[in-house]
């Protein structure tokens, strides 16, 4: 039986890296009796996956994981015990009989509040761009990437940037890429921003 | 979180060493005690955070109202260096406060390569290194843990030490300091107060006067203090504390799992062995109490390993009651049960083929020493011919490489010993033909309170000499001989069996940039070489023999085991008469008076 879960991370959560992560859930569902499947071979894992993994650093009020159960739960008790057992930092939101396979991912809308935020005459000057081209380390060194495709809508409110990115295995970009970014092309520095991100779509 | 670590957390390697919010950590209201407390294990949190004594009194502690009980690590170099440049102090993880703030820091300290650590701690806090530059806002700052058995290197730097097991000690300290905090008293009133309590030693209420290299004279300067400082034990581990809970880190620590602590002490006596000594007599927990225990932690935490922790499990008498019990638990909830320290015979073996999902890879056998003499002068009581049956039985049960651990610079020990350890791994791989062999070879570092307490250590180039010795043997290739630099080795046993003298050097080795000395990567014998130099105090004071009759620096610590003994199994050791086990026959070494465990 699989169950898709949306919870939300918050506080220290974001700083949980994502193999971490995914033991803090097994542990969790193990003290919340969720009879969580394991995979058969000689070094059993728990059968979770997550869509879109975020990178440390950032909260999230949007995420989603997989669970496969080897007996069949209510929703309404999953999400109820699993909260209890999880530590405050990460809240589940709804349980949904359901597979991954339903919801396709593959863009992120981030909130990015800054320090120093820019302003939208900024924004322009930076989206205007053709290219933006950022280093991105890889195994074989350091390559040069045009990130400007895989920024689906950015704007600026206040002090706060919202941006739509690539999301999801296929191609990803993360938002600090983009604050970077900004620096680079534009000079203007953010400063000490949070970021958070706010929903998951399919574009 | 402050915004202010929340800004550097996102520049260090691994973050969730700072932030605590784990499950099963504790929150309350920090206005509502009487009493804050700052544990600090001085090392990194995936280290200490593996360590049971500091879950075991984190959770104690907490259970009372009045107490909040928070953990501190040392932040790795990468950290600190962040902290210094946003002057960020030393925090907990519970509350992110500054440990300058609480009432009491108390150290934990399990290892003598952590001294360094325990000084930047403080630096780091903002508190003054020495007990007698600090005021009435700085905690008071305690230590325990094995270490304290000879406390005097850091004697200048903690204002009291815990001498023994701290179930007991730590509510009468707790218990005292809000006492004493209700009343107004001093900080020297406190303390003064604290010295009343069975177990605590307060280092400047004695003082030493030195004759060349050895002490002349250690006195009470203080009065009404005690001779001695005898350690504290808990007789009935059954009825003492043990929590129902445990932390569960984020980060993957050294033994994530589930520890059982079986049994306290050990029976066997092995002359180099301080924790066979000091932890005497031997107490079990029931096998009853156990799986309860074993229960609630599996129920409480979602681990999916435990493992038993004890020094020798193969000694505890009712293991295979034990393992039957904890595996029906286990076996139903996909939990793996490891089991460490065994000796291997028929028996343990049979009882790890029961437990299932035991990954058959690799086994440690820890014969410690070369010939039969050597073994015999150490008393370990194993024979050659138990060692290559143990292997046999092993490679029958399809444990496909051995690792071996074995000791050099013991006392008493010829070339030949050495030359024994590849002649022995030797015998073993032909035994088992077709299988590799892994030895392990560490330089014995002589221990306050063991029978080779007065023992010679070896130079570091006397140990490097026997290191060479140990290739000298034609062996077969599928033998691989590991050892180790054995400049630490000599460090940790310099401040294993030193004195005051060293509170000066290990300062001065901060203050030239030593720090996490048991990290190969920060580890620096030069730097301390220098510190020695500069304070004009020559290590090999400390690594040098003893005679009976000098004045030891930890005499003042009565750990239950008389000098008398230590002196008898010495002189044993040097015919190398092997002495009978506990169980098997009582040697009257003392620890009889508490009437516990093994002893009754
Ligand atoms: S008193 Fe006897 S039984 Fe007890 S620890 Fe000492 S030698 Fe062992």
């Amino acid at each position: 039986m699989k169950y898709v879960v949306e919870f939300e991370k918050s506080g220290i959560a974001k700083y949980i890296s994502q193999l971490d992560f995914q033991r803090t859930i097994s542990r969790a569902m193990r003290r919340a009796n969720l009879p969580l499947a394991y995979s058969h071979g000689f070094n059993p894992h728990p059968q979770l996956s997550f869509a879109a993994p975020l990178a440390v650093g950032i909260s999230s009020e949007c995420e989603l994981f997989e669970a496969e159960l080897y007996e069949e739960a209510d929703e309404n008790i999953f999400s109820e015990n699993l909260n209890n057992a999880l530590p405050d930092c990460i809240r589940i939101i709804k349980v949904k009989k359901d597979s991954l396979k339903n919801c396709p991912v593959n863009a992120g809308v981030y909130k990015v509040e800054c320090e120093n935020a820019p302003d939208a005459k900024i924004i322009d000057i930076f989206m205007s761009r053709d290219t933006i081209e950022m280093d991105k380390k890889t195994k074989g060194g350091i390559k040069q990437l045009d990130i400007k495709t895989d920024i689906f809508g950015i704007s600026v409110n206040n002090n706060t940037i919202e941006m739509t990115l690539a999301a999801g295995s296929q191609r990803n970009l993360r938002p600090f890429l983009v604050t970077d970014a900004i620096k680079k092309y534009t000079g203007h520095d953010c400063g000490y921003c949070k970021y958070h991100r706010v929903k998951l779509l399919n574009m | 979180m402050t915004d202010k670590i929340d800004k550097i957390l996102l520049n260090v390697s691994k973050p969730t060493r700072y932030t605590g919010g784990e499950h099963g950590s504790c929150v309350k209201d920090k206005s509502s005690v009487d009493i804050r407390f700052a544990f600090c294990f001085p090392d990194l949190y995936e280290v200490g955070m593996s360590h049971l004594g500091l879950r075991i009194l984190y959770h104690m502690m907490n259970e009372r109202p009045d107490t909040y009980c928070e953990r501190v690590f040392l932040p790795w170099p990468d950290m600190i260096e962040q902290m210094k440049s946003e002057n960020i102090p030393l925090f907990t993880l519970e509350t992110h406060d500054s440990v300058k703030d609480f009432d009491i820091l108390g150290f934990t300290l399990q290892y003598e390569m952590c001294y360094t650590n325990v000084l930047s701690a403080l630096d780091l806090a903002g508190i003054p290194r020495r007990s007698a530059d600090r005021g009435e806002a700085d905690p008071i700052v305690c230590a325990g843990g094995p270490c304290v058995y000879n406390p005097e290197p850091l004697s200048d730097f903690i204002d009291f030490f815990l001498i023994g097991e701290g179930e007991e000690q730590t509510n009468e300290y707790l218990d005292t300091y809000k006492r004493c905090k209700a009343q107004g008293l001093s900080r020297k009133e406190t303390i003064k107060e604290f010295s009343k309590i069975s177990g605590v030693y307060v280092p400047s209420y004695y003082g030493q006067t030195y004759d060349g290299e050895r002490i002349a004279s250690f006195t009470a300067v203080e009065k009404g203090v005690p001779v001695k400082i005898k350690k504290r034990i808990i007789t009935d581990l059954d009825n003492t504390f043990f929590p129902e809970t445990i932390i569960v880190p984020y980060m993957e620590i050294v033994h994530d799992r589930i520890n059982l602590e079986i049994f306290r002490g050990c029976i066997r006596g092995c002359r180099f062995c301080q924790a066979g000594h000091v932890y005497r007599p031997t107490r079990h927990r029931s096998p009853q109490k156990l799986v309860e225990i074993a229960k609630n932690l599996i129920k409480n935490s979602g681990y999916d390993e435990i493992g038993l922790s004890s020094l020798s499990s193969s000694d505890y008498p009712h293991l295979e009651e034990l393992v039957d019990s904890l595996l029906e638990i286990t076996e139903k909830n996909n939990i793996s049960l490891s089991l460490p320290s065994l000796r291997i015979d028929n028996f343990s073996l049979s009882l790890m083929n029961k437990v299932q999902k035991v990954r058959k890879t690799g086994l440690t056998f820890a014969p410690e020493a070369g010939t039969q003499r050597m073994r015999d002068v150490i008393n370990k009581g194993i024979t050659e011919e138990e060692i290559l049956n143990g292997a046999q039985i092993a490679l029958r049960n399809g444990y496909k490489s051995i690792k071996l651990y074995f000791m050099i610079g013991l006392p008493y020990e010829e070339a030949e010993d050495i030359e024994g350890i590849p002649l022995l791994a030797q015998k073993i791989l032909t035994k088992g033909a077709g299988q590799s062999l892994t030895v392990s070879v560490s330089s014995f570092v002589p221990k306050p309170h063991t029978p080779f307490q007065w023992a010679r250590q070896d130079s570091l180039s006397e140990l490097e000499a026997k290191q060479k010795i140990l290739l000298s043997p034609k062996i077969s290739r599928k033998i691989k001989i590991n050892y180790h630099t054995s400049s630490l080795s000599v460090l940790e046993g310099v401040f294993a069996r030193g004195d005051r003298r060293l509170c000066k050097v290990l300062e001065r080795a901060v203050d030239l940039g030593c720090i996490f000395d048991g990290w190969s990567e920060y580890f620096a014998p030069d730097k301390w070489n220098k510190a020695f130099e500069d304070c004009d105090v020559d290590p090999a004071i400390f690594t040098r023999a003893r005679s009976y009759d000098e004045i030891l620096p930890w005499d003042i610590i009565d750990c239950g085991v008389t000098k008398n003994h230590l002196m008898r199994e010495n002189e044993a050791a040097k015919k190398g008469i092997v002495s009978p086990n506990c169980r098997a026959k009582c040697a009257g070494c003392g620890a009889g008076i508490w009437k516990a465990g093994e002893c009754v």
